[in-house]
């Protein structure tokens, strides 16, 4: 198992990264699904659809834990690329149910309407745009850091770069010095 | 060095270039080229070898050097103390997660996969020796996580009906093994009945089943007097072992709710206490509880089922969230 200090500090970004960016927005709670349908392969305009499901569905997932999510990819070529929203009524207070601590059940909420986006030969944060158009959601930003931890961590990049500096200076100083030792070599060679 | 043979280490020159260039071979400077007078009227085999003679002085002494060194380094080794345990490192100021939080994070990394092939891993990581006994043992979970394991019964007469009755997929005797011998497998696990034991030893079809690990014998418990006593508990069942210092099992399939899985791991590490406990004279302790899946990082666990507060607002700085985790659950998980 790797050490817990490398874990956490890849872990970090990565959970900052499937917080915030393109894609972290809060879906109204009208919205009980979200499929996803296009190529394995990129060809024909199917990049942007995958770019969308690889970097926006999970931070969509990360702000939106009860909406399912579904991808379908074919085999094709060609062939459209759609986003559909499904609508449906409005459930109970999610937030009631948590604090009876009910066992819940995961609930099929039957569909009213849905809504397509087209997705081929499009960008992700385009895609990404007419979903939250269409769906009125609101953008999720990250609460902005106390000031002592902002200033911790200036403090502590300013700390790692300085120690970065050293250490190319003493390899740097190290080679040179090698590299002489080999020509002193050579000649008395 | 092994250029030193096509380099002439005087000049940083190839003998080559040397037989046929006269106006650069002979260089003052180098006592080698000195010593070697009539080289431009000498043939070249010979100046090459000449050459190769010349080189090897140097180089013998690096030889020598290098021989130093190496000596010099196996007895820094020999000092070392050599580690009896494994590395376990001081995790107590470092983040760590409760069981919801975690489960959201990771179905936002498993987004789009198949909900029953991806699974919940959980790694608990041992402060144990590297000799000495190792955990090793099976588990019923609550919610099982295989599901789907299709179990062949070797056997006849009455038991192969039995068997086919407690969820056996393939039961028979010689037709079967007939099949496996022209391939058609279409199962995970194999049990033999006792009685037809020997009959299926002769068969040679160890080959075949050996290297899948599906070879039945008696002291794996997979040759048993009555087989469909234990297929119930084969199917669901999952085993379990600790590698490298640490015990490896998948908790949950990725549809598992909160509830279903914080049992599952309850159950567990109940179990792996006991296992734990179970070997006398050698000092085995939980060290960390690590969850992640098949698709996602990894998660240290606080112990905790939700985060008090968490559910209210969910836009609480985590760094906030991570200090107080870290702070209620600095000892192990073992809390689950």
């Amino acid at each position: 198992m790797p050490s817990p200090t490398s874990r956490m500090r890849w872990l970090r970004a990565k959970l900052y990264s499937v917080r915030n960016g393109t894609g972290a927005a809060v879906l109204p709670p009208n919205i009980s699904r979200i499929a996803l349908s296009f190529n394995y392969k990129s060809n024909n305009g199917h990049m942007g659809p995958r770019k969308f499901f690889r970097e926006c569905l999970p931070r969509l997932k990360y702000h939106n834990p009860e909406v399912d999510m579904i991808v379908t990819r074919k085999d094709a070529l060609e062939g459209p690329a759609t986003l559909t929203i499904h609508f449906s009524d409005v459930p109970v207070d999610n937030k009631l149910q948590f604090k009876k601590k009910q066992p819940t059940t995961p609930v099929v909420r039957e569909t009213i309407s849905t809504i397509d986006i087209d997705m081929l030969n499009r960008y992700p944060d385009d895609i990404m745009a007419e979903l939250v158009q269409k769906t009125s959601a609101t953008l999720y930003s990250e609460p902005p850091r106390p000031q002592e931890l902002e200033e911790e961590a200036e403090y502590l990049a300013a700390k790692r770069e300085n120690e970065l500096k050293e250490k190319y200076k003493l390899q740097r100083a190290d080679r040179r010095t090698g590299k002489e030792d080999q020509l002193k070599g050579a000649i008395l060679a | 060095m092994a250029s030193s043979i096509s380099i002439c280490r005087a000049c940083l020159t190839r003998p080559s270039t040397l037989v046929g260039g006269a106006p650069r071979l002979l260089r003052p400077t180098s006592d080698i080229h000195r010593l070697l007078p009539a080289i431009s009227t000498v043939p070249s085999l010979i100046a090459t070898s000449a050459f190769s003679t010349t080189s090897s002085l140097p180089a013998g002494g690096g030889a020598v050097n290098r021989a130093k060194l190496k000596s010099s380094k196996l007895k820094q080794v020999k000092k070392k103390k050599p580690k009896t345990h494994f590395k376990i490192w001081n995790h107590a100021e470092l983040p760590k997660y409760a069981l919801t939080d975690v489960m959201r994070y990771i179905r936002a990394f498993e987004v789009g996969n198949d909900v029953r092939q991806a699974k919940y891993d959980l790694a608990v990581k041992i402060y144990t020796q590297k000799n000495g006994p190792a955990v090793k043992s099976r588990i019923q979970l609550p919610k099982a996580v295989n599901t789907d394991i299709r179990i062949c019964v070797f056997a006849d007469g009455k038991k192969a009906d039995a068997a086919r009755e407690a969820g056996a997929v393939v039961v028979g005797t010689k037709d079967v093994w007939e099949q496996i011998k022209e391939g058609v497998i279409n199962f995970d696990r194999v049990i033999c009945a006792s009685d037809v034991f020997q009959e299926f030893q002769k068969t040679g079809l160890g080959r075949v089943l050996g290297p899948r690990g599906m070879m039945p014998s008696p002291r794996t418990g997979t040759v048993v007097t009555n087989p469909a006593a234990i297929i119930s508990a084969m199917i669901g069942a999952s085993d379990y072992r600790e590698r490298q210092g640490v015990v490896r099992i998948a908790i949950g399939q990725l549809g598992f709710s909160p509830d279903e899985l914080r049992d599952n791991i309850k159950v567990f590490m109940d179990q792996l206490a006991k296992d734990l406990a179970r070997i006398e004279d050698f000092d085995k302790r939980i060290n960390e509880v690590v969850l992640s899946s098949t698709h996602s990082p990894a998660f240290s666990l606080s112990g905790e089922f939700r985060n008090i507060g968490r559910e209210e607002d969910l836009e609480i700085t985590p760094e906030v969230v991570e200090g107080a985790a870290a702070a209620e659950e600095a000892p192990a998980a073992a809390t689950l």
